[in-house]
C-alpha cells in the first residue's frame, strides 16, 4: 500500500507541476502583472512550491465545482425550472432517473480509467516507467475516491432540497461509485475476452450518449407517458447489489489484476486521443478542407476576358463571388445541409403535435421559445463561413497592408452574403416552427406567430454580424485553427451563459424577442464603424 | 533615397532580439542580410513591414534633405513560403490588385500581359490557379506585385533557397534589374548567394546590424570568413571592427577597415 500512496503523491507532483507551469504561462499573459512574471519563474523552486501549493488547493476546489456544476447543472437545475410545478416526491424521482441514466448508465460506458489513454498514464508508464499495475491500482484508489468524496458532498448539498438525506445521499454516492468501479473491471473483461477498448469506440459511445441524455431529459418535456425508470431501479436491493458488486471487484482490480496489457494498449505513441489539442485542429481542419473539384470551377469562369459570374464586379466583390463559386462544397454544402435538418425537426414536431396534440397546450410552447436562439446559434452560418474564409483566403491575404485596410469593404461584403443565407435558414426555421405551433393551436392565429418570426429575423442579424465581427476584431484562429484568442473564448462564453440565463428566467416570448431585436439592431448598427476603427490593426494572423 | 534605422530595439519577454540597431541602406543597392538562426532576421523584418510594432528607435525613409517615418505600405515583402490566394489564378489575382490599389499604382497595371512577360510567367502559366504553382512561381507572382507598387523598401525572406538552377539565376536578373529604383534587402542563409548577388553584406548578431567590408566580401575565401565572424560575435557578444564588421552608427563616417 505505501508504493500505491508514493505513486499517488507522484502523480499529484506530476499534475500540480504541469499545471504551475500552465499558471506561470498565462499570469505572464495577463495585462498588468504579466510583465512581473518572469520566464526565471519556471525555474524558480520555492515560488514553484507556492505555485504547486495553490495548484493542488485548484484541483481540489476544480473537482468538487465540477461535481456540483455537473449535480447543480445539469441535474437539479432543469428539474427546478422545467418540472417546477411537479409535487417534491415527483421532482426527487426525475432528479434520481436523471442521476441514474447519467452517472450509471452512460458514465459506465464512456468513461473508464483503466483503457483510456491519457498524457498522465502515457508520461507515467512509458517516460518514467512506473509499472503498469502499480500506477493503475494508485490511479483508480485516486479517481474513486475523490470521486466519491467530491460527488456526496455536492449530493448531500443538492439533494437536501429535494427532500433527499445525508445518510441516502452517501449511500446513493457510495453505491454508484462501487458500481463504476464494477464498469471499470467490465471494461477490462471485455478487453481480455475481445480486445475491444470500448472507449475507443466512438460511434458506440456517441449512441449510448445520445440514448442516455434522451432517456434522462424526455421526462422534461411534460411528456409524462416516459417512466422515471432510474429512480424505480436506485432502490434498496439494488443499491446494496451495487456496493457489494463494486466490494468484489474493487478486491480484484487492487489484488488480482495485472495491468500490463491493457495499460500498453491504451499508451500507444501515435495514438491521436493523447494529443487532444492536435486532434480538435485536424477535425477543424477537415470540416474545412476544400475539394479538389471545386475548385475546377474556375474553368466555368472564362479567364481571359473575365466575362463570367463574377465579370461585372470589381475588386473585393469580384473575389468574394469567385471564392464562393470555388468553395461551394464547404459553403453551399453545408447551407442545404442546415436547411435539411431544419426540415428534419419541422418532421420530428410535427409527428410529435400529432401524437401528443392534447397533452400541449400555448403555455408549455411558448415556455420553449428561448430554444429558437439555441437553435439559430448552431443553425446559422457565421461559425463556419469564417473559418473557410480564413482558411482559404485571409490567412495569406492577411499578410498584404492593403488588403487589412481595406477590412471594412470585405466586411461588408461579407456580411451582406451571411445575412442573406442566415435569413433564408431564419425564414425557413420560422416556418416549420410556424406550422407547429399551427397544429398544436388547432389553425388559431396566436400571437406567438409573428413572435417567432421577428425573433428569428433578428437572431439572423445577430449571428451573422456575431461572428463576423468577432472575426475582424479578434481574429481568434491560429494557422492550425486552433482557437487562443482568450478575448475570444470570453466573449462567447459570456453570450452562452446569457442563454443559460434566459432560459432559467423564462421571459414571455414577446419580451424575449423585443430585447433580442434590440440588442441585434444596437449590435449591427455598432459593426461597421467598430470594424472601420479596429480591423486594420486586428485583422492578422496570429 | 535611404532607409535608415537608427537605435532599433524589440524584446519578447526577457530576450532581447534588436539592441540598438543602426544601420543606413540605400537605394540602388541589394543587401544581403545574414545571420544564425534566432538572430532576429526575421524579427527585423517583421517589424520593418509593420508586421509588429518596433520598442524603440526610428526607421525612417530619407530622400536628400526630406525625411519620413517608414510605413508598412511602403515595404514590399517576399514570404519564404509565398502568401497568396490559391483559389485564383495569378491572371485574376494580379486583376484584382490592380482594382483595388488603382490609385496607388496609378497606370503601370495597365498592360497585365507586359509584367507577366517581364516576370517570365507563360502565358499558360497565368490563367492556372496559384495552388498549382511552384515555389518559384509564387515568388516570381509576388514580385510582379512590387513592380506595380513600386515600394522603396523590398524584403526578400530566404527567396532563393528553394529554386532550381534556372529560376534562380532569373530571380537574380530580376533583382539586378530591380534594384535601381528600391533599396533591396534579402535574407539568407546562403552565403555564396549572397557574395553573389549583393552589392552588401549585413550582419545581424547580439542584436545589433554590421556592415561586412567590401574587401572581405571580394575576398575568395569569404564563406569561412563570414562563419568566423558570426562565431566570434556569438563568442564575444557584440561585435567590433577589426574583424572585418562595421558598427557604425547610420553608416556615416565609416570606413572601410576590411581587415579580414
Amino acid at each position: 500500500m505505501p508504493d500505491v500512496l508514493r505513486t499517488i503523491a507522484l502523480m499529484w507532483q506530476l499534475q500540480t507541476t504541469t499545471l504551475a507551469n500552465r499558471l506561470i504561462y498565462y499570469a505572464q499573459r495577463l495585462p498588468l502583472i504579466g510583465g512581473k512574471v518572469s520566464d526565471r519563474a519556471y525555474a524558480a523552486v520555492r515560488t514553484k512550491r507556492f505555485v504547486g501549493v495553490a495548484a493542488v488547493v485548484l484541483l481540489i476546489l476544480g473537482g468538487l465545482l465540477e461535481s456540483f456544476l455537473y449535480i447543480g447543472m445539469m441535474l437539479a437545475l432543469p428539474v427546478n425550472v422545467w418540472a417546477d410545478e411537479w409535487a417534491v416526491g415527483e421532482r426527487r424521482a426525475l432528479f434520481l432517473h436523471m442521476y441514474f441514466c447519467i452517472t450509471v448508465l452512460m458514465a459506465a460506458v464512456s468513461s473508464a480509467k483503466v483503457l483510456e489513454p491519457s498524457k498522465m498514464k502515457y508520461t507515467a508508464i512509458r517516460l518514467m516507467r512506473i509499472a503498469p499495475t502499480r500506477f493503475m491500482r494508485a490511479v483508480l484508489i485516486h479517481r474513486y475516491t475523490t470521486f466519491f468524496l467530491y460527488q456526496a458532498v455536492a449530493m448531500t448539498v443538492i439533494g437536501g432540497g429535494l427532500g433527499i438525506t445525508a445518510i441516502q445521499a452517501l449511500l446513493l454516492v457510495g453505491a454508484v461509485t462501487l458500481w463504476r468501479v464494477v464498469s471499470e473491471w467490465l471494461h477490462l473483461a471485455l478487453f481480455r475476452r475481445k480486445g475491444t477498448i470500448l472507449v475507443k469506440k466512438t460511434g458506440i459511445i456517441i449512441l449510448v450518449m445520445l440514448i442516455a441524455l434522451a432517456a434522462a431529459y424526455l421526462p422534461l418535456l411534460s411528456l409524462r407517458a416516459m417512466p422515471l425508470f432510474g429512480a424505480a431501479v436506485l432502490g434498496w436491493p439494488v443499491l446494496l447489489a451495487l456496493l457489494l458488486a463494486g466490494v468484489v471487484a474493487g478486491y480484484a482490480l487492487l489484488r488480482k489484476t495485472d495491468f500490463t496489457a491493457p495499460v500498453r494498449a491504451a499508451t500507444k505513441h501515435d495514438d491521436p486521443l493523447l494529443n487532444v489539442e492536435q486532434m480538435i485542429a485536424e477535425s477543424q481542419q477537415r470540416s474545412i478542407r476544400a475539394k479538389e473539384s471545386d475548385l475546377n470551377e474556375v474553368r466555368e469562369l472564362p479567364l481571359h476576358d473575365m466575362v463570367g459570374r463574377g465579370a461585372q464586379k470589381q475588386g473585393y466583390a469580384y473575389i468574394q463571388e469567385v471564392f464562393i463559386a470555388r468553395h461551394s462544397s464547404l459553403i453551399r454544402a453545408p447551407f442545404r445541409k442546415r436547411l435539411g435538418a431544419i426540415g428534419v425537426i419541422g418532421l420530428v414536431l410535427v409527428c410529435v403535435a400529432l401524437l401528443f396534440g392534447d397533452t400541449l397546450d400555448m403555455a408549455t410552447i411558448e415556455r420553449y421559445v428561448p430554444f429558437v436562439l439555441l437553435a439559430m446559434f448552431y443553425l446559422t452560418m457565421g461559425d463556419q463561413l469564417c473559418k473557410v474564409f480564413f482558411y482559404h483566403c485571409d490567412m495569406s491575404m492577411m499578410r498584404y497592408s492593403f488588403y487589412r485596410k481595406d477590412a471594412s469593404q470585405h466586411f461588408r461584403l461579407r456580411l451582406g452574403r451571411l445575412l442573406r443565407m442566415n435569413a433564408l435558414i431564419g425564414t425557413w426555421l420560422a416556418a416549420v416552427l410556424s406550422v407547429f405551433v399551427l397544429i398544436v393551436s388547432g389553425g388559431t392565429v396566436t400571437s406567438l406567430l409573428p413572435a417567432i418570426w421577428v425573433l428569428t429575423l433578428a437572431l439572423t442579424v445577430f449571428f451573422s454580424v456575431h461572428h463576423l465581427i468577432l472575426y475582424y476584431l479578434l481574429q481568434p484562429y491560429t494557422t492550425e485553427l486552433n482557437t487562443k484568442n482568450p478575448f475570444f473564448i470570453l466573449l462567447n462564453s459570456i453570450v452562452s451563459a446569457s442563454f443559460l440565463v434566459t432560459m432559467m428566467l423564462g421571459p414571455t416570448p414577446w419580451l424575449f424577442t423585443i430585447v433580442v431585436a434590440a440588442l441585434s439592431i444596437a449590435y449591427g448598427l455598432s459593426a461597421a464603424p467598430l470594424v472601420s476603427r479596429y480591423a486594420e490593426r486586428r485583422f492578422r494572423v496570429r | 533615397m535611404e532607409l535608415v534605422l537608427q537605435n532599433l530595439t524589440k524584446s519578447f519577454g526577457q530576450k532581447d532580439v534588436l539592441v540598438g540597431a543602426d544601420f543606413r541602406f540605400e537605394q540602388g543597392k541589394i543587401y544581403g542580410l545574414l545571420g544564425r538562426n534566432g538572430a532576429g532576421k526575421t524579427t527585423l523584418f517583421n517589424c520593418l513591414g509593420g508586421e509588429m510594432p518596433v520598442d524603440g528607435g526610428s526607421m525612417k525613409l530619407v530622400d536628400g534633405k526630406r525625411e519620413r517615418d517608414l510605413q508598412a505600405d511602403d515595404v514590399g515583402y517576399v514570404y519564404s513560403l509565398p502568401m497568396l490566394p490559391e483559389f485564383l489564378t495569378g491572371y485574376e489575382f494580379i486583376r484584382f490588385f490592380v482594382d483595388v490599389n488603382k490609385a496607388a499604382i496609378a497606370g503601370r497595371g495597365d498592360d497585365i500581359g507586359a509584367l507577366f512577360d517581364m516576370m517570365r510567367i507563360a502565358e499558360e502559366d497565368r490563367h492556372k490557379l496559384i495552388k498549382q504553382y511552384s515555389h518559384g512561381m509564387k515568388n516570381k507572382l509576388q514580385m510582379l506585385l512590387f513592380l506595380l507598387m513600386k515600394p522603396p523598401v523590398i524584403l526578400l525572406d530566404e527567396p532563393l533557397t528553394s529554386f532550381d538552377v534556372i529560376i534562380a539565376l532569373e530571380m537574380k536578373q530580376l533583382l539586378r534589374e530591380m534594384k535601381g529604383d528600391h533599396v533591396l534587402i534579402f535574407s539568407t542563409h546562403i552565403l555564396q548567394l549572397a557574395a553573389d548577388l549583393c552589392d552588401e553584406l549585413v550582419v545581424l548578431s547580439g542584436g545589433k546590424l554590421s556592415r561586412v567590408s567590401t574587401e572581405l566580401l571580394n575576398h575568395p575565401d569569404v564563406e569561412q570568413q563570414v562563419i568566423e565572424l558570426l562565431s566570434e560575435e556569438t563568442e564575444s557578444g557584440a561585435g567590433t571592427s577589426g574583424n572585418g564588421l562595421e558598427r557604425s552608427a547610420t553608416g556615416k563616417g565609416r570606413d572601410d577597415a576590411g581587415r579580414a
